[in-house]
């Protein structure tokens, strides 16, 4: 009774949509990352700008827990819900906005055999799903009736529009290489040359799409804290708040898996250990892949010490005028080696 | 007279790609040089304490000995924090307020038999009003000696000419 009822459990949770959505690379793995994340972030801030960071928590292990304080407080505190917002998709947004922004997993696969959905499409699918999270943001933004939280969401949707096209275009740039749509076959093909190094100009346009996309610095403009509180989440307290916070950190992850995937080998260097298949089929290549985005993310969350916040107009600009036509210039650099192959 | 328009536009600089690119990157490089060896300016404060120079202006300690009971001390006190007491037979001595003081050190300069002295530390927390009276037995206590007892470790503060200010420790 009770060992059919383990092994019922264990079946129900090695299930590739629940194992994908709730453990790699979902929920419990990003929870994880995100609690790295924001401490490296703050750490690193602190070390450039010659102070210390966050410590007081845990001074053995440099305040590494101090996410685990932050999230219990917010936890605790009261969720003010001011009198004048529209209770509804007030509330839905920020959770929503955190479920949805943990979509895209649902179509990216870690491994080579074990994957969440079979489709032959996986790529366009996920980077569909990615661009859903800002219109929570702009529904926040909304519905907190405020205005400076209505000019994050108008900041925010502006940027939509000159991100969402460049991380598009760039993801086209190295499928065109891969000559598929699944990410399975994308990460097979890149065994031996990673993608990275067959397309580096869509590579670059990607990764500086993402830190515009998940509002890294210098495009932390649609939350940007000196000038308009917290943009679309200026109202919100408590659990909420943080859970807002979160949507951004796991937007960045969530693409960075993809980047990783796209342009960095994906489970590559690939091995197995024979008799055991689900370490060496689904473990292995798992850790693989989070390592890669984790680094990349790393890199990402450094810029906050270094750059300042652009404006707004000047994000747009060097979207529009430059990143645009870098992610083009890309995606020509693409179908020329894709060409060239075939002609050779 | 009317003002003169100024026109506060900064001119683009109008660098070129290979210029921006530079930049960038030096910019990445200071912030990897900071990250590998950081040159901090700050310091832990509660387990790490910092004790400054001589002449200092800290809180105040009187000597019972030294001290005899002229009240020129109560009289130049600009905030009249400093006053006398009667402590025994016909023995004046004097008491401080921190709720008044200003730490102008007037009383320090003036007293004829250099009964009171500055200790060179600052860090008190106070929970009621009345424990911000130092008067009697209290106001002989040097703070100093409990900070540098204990745990803390103690630092000095140094100007360097490259990084600002450097703490160095001493112990
Ligand atoms: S330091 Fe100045 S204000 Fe404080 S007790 Fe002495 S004279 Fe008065
Ligand atoms: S000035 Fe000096 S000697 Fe005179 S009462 Fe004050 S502490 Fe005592």
């Amino acid at each position: 009774m009770l060992d059919s009822f383990i092994l019922f459990i264990k079946n129900i949770i090695l299930w590739p949509p629940v194992f994908y959505l709730l453990i790699a690379p979902g929920l419990v793995t990003i929870l994880i990352s995100l609690l790295l994340l924001i401490w490296a972030e703050r750490k690193i801030a602190g070390r450039i700008q010659m102070r210390y960071g966050p410590l007081e928590i845990s001074p053995k292990i440099g305040g590494a827990i101090q996410l685990v304080a932050d999230l219990t407080r917010y936890m605790l505190q009261e969720i003010i819900i001011p009198r004048t917002v529209d209770t509804l998709p007030y509330l839905i947004a920020p959770i929503a906005g955190f479920i949805i922004s943990l979509l895209p997993v649902a179509a990216i696969p870690i491994s080579p055999i074990y994957f969440p959905s079979p489709m032959t499409n996986s790529i366009i699918v996920a980077l569909a799903l990615t661009t859903l999270p800002p219109i929570l943001n702009i529904l926040a933004a909304w519905a907190s009736n405020n205005k400076f939280s209505l000019i994050g969401g108008a900041r925010e949707s502006f940027l939509i529009a000159a991100y969402e096209l460049i991380v598009i275009l760039s993801a086209i740039g190295a499928m065109v290489i891969y000559g598929t749509s699944d990410f399975t076959e994308a990460v097979s093909l890149q065994k031996n040359l990673w993608g990275i190094i067959l397309n580096p100009i869509s590579a670059i346009a990607f990764y500086v799409a993402v830190l515009m996309a998940t509002g890294r610095f210098p495009f932390e403009i649609a939350e940007a804290e000196a000038e308009i509180v917290m943009g679309a989440y200026t109202e919100y307290s408590g659990l909420l708040y943080g859970l807002s916070m979160g949507i951004s950190y796991t937007r960045m992850f969530v693409y960075n898996v993809i980047f990783s995937l796209l342009f960095l080998g994906g489970w590559q260097p690939f091995f197995t250990i024979g008799g055991h298949i689900f370490i060496s089929y689904v473990l292995i290549p798992a850790t693989v892949v989070i390592l890669k985005a984790l680094i990349v993310s790393l890199t990402m969350v450094f810029t906050r010490a270094i750059y300042g916040r652009l404006r707004i107009d000047q994000a747009l600009g060097g979207a529009w005028k430059f990143w645009f036509l870098v992610a083009i210039v890309g995606l020509i650099w693409g179908s020329a080696l894709t060409y060239l192959q075939q002609v050779i | 007279m009317g003002g003169k328009y100024v026109e506060k536009v900064v001119p683009s600089r109008n660098l070129s790609l290979l210029n921006k690119a530079k930049n960038h990157a030096e910019a990445l490089a200071l912030g990897a040089k900071f990250l590998v060896r950081p040159l901090r300016i700050t310091y832990r404060y509660p387990i790490v304490k910092e004790i400054p120079d001589q002449g200092y202006r800290g809180l105040i300690v009187l000597d019972d000995n030294k001290c005899i009971g002229c009240s020129l001390c109560a009289r130049i006190c600009p905030a009249s924090a400093m006053k006398m007491f009667q402590a025994g037979e016909k023995k004046l001595r004097p008491a401080v307020n921190y709720e008044r003081c200003v730490f102008c050190g007037y009383c320090v300069d003036i007293c004829p038999e250099n009964a009171l002295k500055h200790a060179r530390t600052h860090d008190v927390v106070f929970e009621s009003g009345e424990s911000m009276l130092y008067i009697g037995e209290k106001f002989t206590l040097d703070p100093d000696t409990q900070i540098l007892s204990g745990k803390v470790r103690i630092y000095r503060v140094r100007v360097d000419e490259k990084r600002g200010l450097i703490y160095e420790p001493i112990r």
